[in-house]
């Protein structure tokens, strides 16, 4: 080990006076050093995101139009929270961002994950799938936008040609249909999330160690209970980096919202984002708006917390 | 050491080629293979109908091979004051700035946040995750107050600063520094490196793998918002491509479908393109990443 | 209260600008603009593409004022494309006059737009806009005058005339809705085509100004013209003489209906002017039809109504502009002249200035006039004495409220709700948009 030690020390720097070496500990140069390391980010994040943050919530309970400038800035109290919990947009906005992400959420990494346990054997072409998988995540969600509204065309489009030569008399009008629109934003979204998802999984699982494997195919577990005891606990920490991940591209949904329905038909697919959005951009509405955000904040939070805690003590080393 | 080993068992086919198995095998690759053109039929359409006229679009009956061919749209998508390019050249900026940028502070924060100790470290850590999940919409209109005020707006570093502090790169990386050995570090300190010497020259090489993986996501991420862009800008010649796609409606608003779609080819090309040639290292960084 | 494009108008118009130019003649301040003629740039932002007129009105604006420079940015009239003027405006980009397109928008934007009041009752030539003109013919918010309209956008029926002759039907000169109703149904070939894209307005047409508010300021949609006008609405589409709503949401076809229209796929198509455009254009939109020019059916044979078109084009001079004179120069001039350059684009003058009426037809018609239209339709259509455009004094809640209707009658036909449900969910969520609306 000594060895090691020297040729290190060697490569890095040359020999120091023992001075320098007796300075260390914490509230010493430690301290200092932390802190010089973390500035950049710490400054940066305090103020392109911790003020900006205060300010979404001071605005929260105030009523303003941002086009008169300060002077139109008006403190309301809790005015904004008392309309939300009345008002029926909201809550059938929260409703439909559950929905959507209930269901895009698990679908996708289910999928995902399906994916990669298939690309885990042979495959032949293996490299091609997962190239082919990946694409849509990297490709811009307007150009994905865009050729999904030529797709799902009630009349016109390629998906709804195909089931009415299936024999299907009326195909669902997708994304002009109240019932089908979030679904199709769910399937958009799923296509375009799944490559992604399998990409990361496959990785984990190739490089799970497979004695643990063997050792339950030894005790005699069937490949159902292995998979579920072994390979799920071990890709915990996968699917916990992958949730975090979908929470984060959520607002990216906004994108594919405002750009292929406005929140339409009617108001199925006014999700919070695009209800912030609204209230903010269209009606001016910027207090109300604030709101709405730091209510929809406070919920996610409220879930990870959740979910944090349940997942604490199912992983595979606890 | 003694082993104990069973029997070789001879003269029996290898599990992996006995009949059954090799049905699978290939029941699973033509589901997977099938499963792939589907993936690809969306690019496809694309692709066709980027050469069709506008109202050859939306005719019926369906038709995969355009009549007449238009190659116009492409010249009307990459040639002129609208062209693709100039939105192209302004997502590679904000884009490629803002992960060179996220790269640099996130890895030094992640660093320290992992591996030093510092009055307030933990309480400042608890800080970044509580704020990771903000959505960024409720942040959009106080920068944008803010950059407007510091003369930002409408500029293309609107999009770049706030990429560039990122708590998601920050929290990466503290995870994998935290599973670093720490012995590395000791040895090299008691030679007399400083602080930055350790975290440069031993602990960064070894998170070239999380590095890539951030780098992607944050380059990925950057590239596809449509927001910050459509609030913070509104100059068309800083448009980035998101936004830029959008421009391709016809001279009165309506939805100029075959423009769109070449647009839209001319947007995705690049990228794959650029994957398919880098797409080893894309993967291998996210499979030794330490994400699991 | 009422608009309307009249010969007493064109002679108002002409009277107007003929007084002012003998003014001009005594070598003082021309009529066409306030005193400042000295330099700089002006930034304009419009939603109408630059080659639709506003290009030719401003080069005729720099033959007058060589010294002011314009530049003229298009915005597109949508969601998003409003967003970008506003925030644009918002965050400080030199905007210096800008066009809105409904009175909502304006009331918006009040706080970044000038208050002319004073200035236009100070000017003999804009006294239709004052905010006490009668009849009214601007938008008055609290008093105050934020925008002078530059133009009058009618709507009207397009019929395919080579469908009706088909069909062997003759169009009376005027009708009703039950005869508008008959006619589509005649036009309509299952399958092939439908007899109308839209259905006809009731409520507003009926009503008239203010339609969305009752006397007192609160929502209005108990009232039953609205209900009737979605039976009709939903009678005509499972009749199946009207195209499904689910088609137009698909093809986007409720601003921009001109594709089936000149594509033979519907006969009739109730619009405002701005189709011209399209069907001018026989590059892109090749057809071997007429199109005739037909009044809104009205609601009720032998009683006024009102056309459910606005006064539009809505110039405003942004608060922060740095050359107000300027601007000011070019918002009259272009009011004034609006009626020479931008009928090309289906945009009809609020003023009509020194243009004839049958100059008029012929800009808006286009050269092809008799093979494209039928333009003596037209022109029966424009200066008839029966057309008068709404012009509305309230506006609680108006972005939001429109909104709110479009949703519901969006979901009404697409089958997903009922009429009587139209009704309650409209009034109450109209009720609480009106209440906090600022």
């Amino acid at each position: 080990m000594t060895d090691i030690t020297t040729v290190t020390a060697e490569r890095v720097v040359p020999a120091v006076p023992a001075a320098r070496r007796r300075a260390r500990g914490p509230g010493g140069v430690s301290t200092r050093v932390g802190w010089l390391f973390i500035l950049p980010n710490l400054l940066g994040f305090a103020a392109f995101t911790v003020v900006p943050l205060l300010s979404g919530v001071a605005i929260a309970f105030t009523d303003w139009d941002v086009v008169s400038g300060f002077e139109g800035l008006q403190f309301v109290g809790l005015a904004n929270f008392v309309e939300l919990a009345g008002d029926a947009a909201f809550w059938g906005a929260v409703r439909r961002t559950l929905t959507y992400a209930g269901f895009g959420v698990p679908l996708t990494m289910i999928g995902g994950l399906a994916l990669a346990l298939a690309l885990n054997g042979e495959v032949p072409g293996r490299a091609a799938l997962r190239v082919i998988f990946f694409i849509p995540h990297i490709v811009s969600s307007i150009a994905i936008g865009f050729v999904w509204l030529l797709l799902l065309n009630p009349t016109s489009g390629l998906v709804n040609l195909g089931l009415t030569a299936l024999g299907i008399s009326e195909p669902p009008t997708w994304l002009v249909s109240q019932d089908w629109s979030l679904p199709s934003l769910i399937l958009i979204a799923v296509w375009s999330g799944v490559g992604f998802h399998a990409v990361i999984y496959l990785s984990a699982l190739q490089s799970m160690p497979t004695d643990l494997h063997e050792a339950a195919a030894i005790d005699g577990a069937g490949p159902l209970r292995r998979f579920f005891t072994v390979t799920w606990r071990s890709l915990m920490p996968t699917t916990t980096f992958l949730l975090i991940t979908s929470m984060i591209s959520q607002s990216q949904g906004f994108g594919l919202i405002a750009f292929l329905t406005q929140g339409g038909p009617g108001e199925s697919t006014t999700t919070m984002s695009y209800l912030m959005y609204q209230n903010g951009f269209q009606y001016y509405r910027f207090g109300y708006a604030a709101a709405i955000g730091v209510t929809s904040f406070l919920g996610v939070l409220v879930l990870s917390v959740f979910f944090w805690r349940l997942q604490r003590n199912r992983g595979l080393y606890t | 050491m003694t082993a104990t080993t069973l029997p070789e068992p001879t003269h029996r086919v290898p599990l992996r080629n006995r009949p059954v198995a090799r049905a699978r095998r290939y029941a699973k690759a033509i589901v997977l293979w099938t499963l792939a053109v589907g993936f690809l039929l969306p690019f496809g359409w694309m692709l066709s109908s980027s050469l069709k006229r506008n109202l050859d679009v939306f005719s019926i009956p369906v038709r995969w091979i355009p009549d007449p061919v238009q190659w116009a749209n492409y010249a009307d998508v990459w040639v002129g004051e609208d062209s693709i390019a100039r939105y192209f050249a302004n997502s590679l900026l904000v884009s490629l700035t803002g992960v060179v940028g996220d790269l640099l502070t996130s890895s030094m924060a992640g660093y320290a946040f992992a591996r030093l100790t510092f009055a307030g470290r933990d309480r400042i850590f608890l800080l970044y995750l509580a704020t990771a999940i903000v959505p960024t919409q409720l942040l959009l209109i106080p920068r944008f107050m803010y950059f407007q005020q510091l003369g930002l707006y409408n500029t293309l570093w609107a999009l770049i600063l706030p990429g560039i502090f990122t708590v998601f790169g920050t929290f990466l990386i503290r995870q994998f520094f935290v599973a670093a050995p720490p012995e590395l570090g000791e040895a090299a300190r008691i030679d007399g490196a400083n602080e930055w010497q350790v975290f440069w020259r031993i602990y960064l090489p070894l998170a070239r793998p999380v590095l890539a993986a951030l780098g992607i996501i944050s380059f990925v991420g950057s590239w596809n918002d449509y927001e910050t862009p459509l609030i913070m800008l509104s100059d068309k010649t800083s448009y980035t491509v998101p936004l830029g796609l959008t421009q391709f409606v016809d001279a009165d608003g309506g939805l100029s479908a075959g423009l769109a779609m070449a647009a839209s080819v001319s947007s995705v090309i690049p990228i794959v393109i650029v994957f398919l040639i880098f797409q080893r290292n894309f993967i291998a960084a996210l499979a030794h990443s330490g994400l699991k | 209260m009422t608009r309307h494009l009249s010969r007493r108008t064109v002679l108002g118009g002409l009277a107007g600008t003929a007084a002012a130019g003998a003014l001009a003649g005594c070598g003082n301040g021309t009529a066409t603009g306030g005193g400042g003629t000295k330099g700089g740039v002006l930034n304009v932002w419009g939603g109408v593409p630059a080659e639709s007129g506003p290009d030719d009105l401003i080069k005729a604006f720099n033959e007058e004022y060589p010294n002011i420079k314009v530049t003229y940015t298009r915005y597109v009239n949508d969601d998003q494309g409003n967003v970008k003027l506003d925030t644009s405006l918002q965050g400080g980009v030199p905007i210096d006059v800008f066009f809105s397109y409904n009175p909502a928008n304006v009331k918006k934007r009040s706080s970044l737009a000038l208050d002319l009041t004073e200035r236009i009752a100070g000017d003999p030539d804009l006294a239709q806009f004052a905010a006490d003109a009668d009849p009214i013919n601007n938008y008055v918010f609290d008093g105050k005058l934020f925008c002078i309209p530059a133009a009058l956008a009618p709507i009207n029926v397009y019929v395919n005339e080579a469908m009706v002759q088909e069909a062997g039907i003759t169009l009376p000169e005027t009708w009703d809705i039950d005869e508008y109703v008959e006619v589509a149904r005649k036009l309509t070939v299952p399958g092939k085509r439908y007899g109308s894209l839209n259905s006809p307005s009731v409520a507003r047409a009926t009503l008239g100004p203010n339609s969305n508010y009752t006397a007192d300021g609160r929502s209005n949609f108990a009232h039953p013209t609205f209900a009737e006008e979605l039976e009709l609405n939903l009678a005509m589409q499972k009749e199946g003489i009207r195209m499904p709503q689910s088609q137009v949401l698909a093809e986007k076809l409720k601003v921009f209906p001109h594709t089936p229209f000149l594509a033979g796929r519907v006969a009739m198509v109730i619009q405002s002017g701005h189709l011209v455009r399209y069907i001018g254009d026989t590059k892109e939109y090749p057809h071997d039809f007429r199109t005739i020019c037909m009044p809104p059916p009205a609601p009720e044979r032998g009683k006024a109504y009102w056309n459910t078109g606005q006064i539009g084009d809505l110039m405003s001079i942004s608060s922060k502009t740095k050359n107000e004179e300027n601007a000011w120069t070019f918002v009259k001039f272009w009011v004034l002249n609006a009626g020479k350059y931008m009928i090309k684009g289906g945009r009809l003058p609020s003023i009509v200035g020194d243009a004839e009426p049958a100059d008029m037809i012929a800009q808006l018609l286009g050269p092809e006039r008799d093979e494209l239209y039928d333009p003596a339709s037209w022109e029966r259509f424009l200066f008839s004495d029966e057309l008068k455009v709404a012009v509305d004094t309230q506006f609680a809640g108006a972005t939001q409220i429109n909104q709110i209707m479009e949703k519901l009658t969006d979901e009404v036909l697409l089958g997903d709700r009922t009429v009587d449900s139209w009704v309650t969910e409209a009034v109450k969520q109209a009720d609480a948009a009106i209440a906090t609306s600022p």
